[in-house]
């Protein structure tokens, strides 16, 4: 997966219209990245990347290339 | 997994009861005070578009009274046949005494009873019953009564503040479950409890420890989010191994109404199709210990066609405390939801 379709699929997982993010967008900046997207992340994560995302971990997300990162 | 048999007894009948007006959530996203966006968001995340709020006059025990008066008005028990009486709720009338006693002068039981609340929330269901039935096998009481409900909803205020998930989550309910004898009938359930999750999921102020502080304090939605999608699977799992009936082998699958992605989110790791999954959440919100049995009301309150039903049941919350329960019901031993404004003057005021 590309890092412009896994861009696209936070944003398909935060309710946003494509082309909203980049991986330098700071998460606290966005509006929609509030606790149900956090929830809708974790399953997007389990269900394309067998990941299992602890709070730690997204506590630790600052903008969305962390998690890009998280994303392999 | 504390893993449970109550041979001899079966479920006889469950009622529910709501309060009777529906709130609107859908509607909220025109209200100015609104973010209609995130109002959206909420409803297609949650699958929730309406819910019940009790009036300020009701509490969960006007509800739980109103769902047992429907098994006893349909024959299935009269008064001096309870020989005990559980009341599950996060929600009591006093602080002192236990609902309860309320609830067994309200109902007319016999002195011949034993009359007491568990606090617990979402796994209200499934342990109330389990503890219902280990009574039970073990009393020479022919009947128990377990009741259950919350008012996690009519404490908070709904417009106002930008909307918080649980502002707009839960719902007001309760449901009465029958128990009886009966040769050859079984009940199972396996259980269990995690305290370190405490804080998960808590109301710490307003009691004996810290007296003073706000009622509500936020909650860990991600600890308690995968708490669910991982602990409930494995336990229905291993349940499954232990009694030798995977989970899709019964006619359905009711879990407790969190929210549609951990429904959804369950019945995937479970390998269950979601129609096997009854949802009741898309009108009357998460309904905490009522949950699972205002579900089977929902689903089968109208089918008299009386079919023998084998149900799987799951709850879990606040506690941490989850577990699985399974029975068989006839369709005719289901009652509809009821919607009603019933309440009581105990003789108290407010001060």
């Amino acid at each position: 997966m590309t890092e412009q379709e896994k861009i696209a699929l936070i944003e398909e997982t935060l309710d946003l219209d494509e082309g909203t993010l980049t991986a330098d967008t700071v998460l606290d900046d966005v509006d929609e990245y509030d606790s149900m997207a956090k929830l809708s992340l974790i399953v997007m994560m389990d269900d394309e990347f067998g990941k299992k995302l602890t709070g730690d971990v997204i506590k630790g997300f600052k903008t969305v290339g962390d998690i890009l990162a998280e994303m392999e | 997994m504390i893993y449970n048999e109550y041979k001899d007894i079966r479920i006889a009948a469950i009622a529910s009861a709501v309060p009777k007006d529906a709130f609107d959530i859908a509607a909220m996203a025109d209200d100015p005070n609104e973010d209609p966006k995130y109002i959206k968001s909420f409803i297609r995340k949650t699958g929730i578009t309406q819910k019940r709020i009790a009036a300020a006059d009701q509490t969960a025990s006007d509800f739980s009274f109103a769902a047992a008066k429907i098994l006893e008005d349909n024959g299935k028990y009269k008064p001096e046949e309870i020989g005990i009486l559980i009341n599950l709720t996060q929600n009591p009338d006093y602080r002192t005494p236990s609902t309860a006693c309320l609830l067994h002068d309200r109902l007319g039981l016999s002195k011949s009873c034993m009359a007491f609340d568990v606090n617990l929330g979402c796994s209200g269901f499934v342990y109330g019953v389990s503890i219902g039935a280990g009574m039970l096998a073990a009393s020479s009481a022919d009947k128990a009564l377990i009741v259950m409900g919350d008012t996690q909803a009519r404490g908070r205020k709904e417009t106002g503040e930008r909307s918080s998930n649980t502002r707009l989550l839960f719902g007001d309910a309760s449901s009465a479950v029958l128990l009886e004898k009966s040769k050859g009938s079984c009940i199972r359930s396996g259980l269990m409890t995690d305290g370190t999750g405490l804080k998960a999921i808590t109301s710490p102020y307003g009691a004996w420890r810290h007296p003073e502080g706000p009622e509500l304090i936020p909650g860990d939605d991600i600890a308690v989010f995968n708490f669910t999608i991982n602990e409930v699977p494995e336990l229905v799992r291993e349940y499954a191994e232990k009694t030798g009936k995977s989970a899709d082998s019964y006619d359905a699958v009711v879990l407790h109404q969190a929210n549609m992605m951990v429904l959804k989110n369950i019945a995937k790791r479970l390998g269950v199709e979601f129609e096997k999954c009854p949802v009741s959440i898309d009108r009357y919100g998460n309904t905490s210990s009522a949950s699972v049995p205002l579900t089977i009301s929902d689903k089968y309150g109208e089918d008299k066609d009386g079919k023998e039903l084998s149900l799987l049941t799951s709850g879990f919350g606040i506690g941490l405390s989850w577990g699985v329960l399974d029975f068989t019901i006839n369709t005719d031993d289901i009652y509809p939801v009821l919607a009603t404004d019933i309440t009581f003057d105990d003789g108290f005021t407010d001060q």
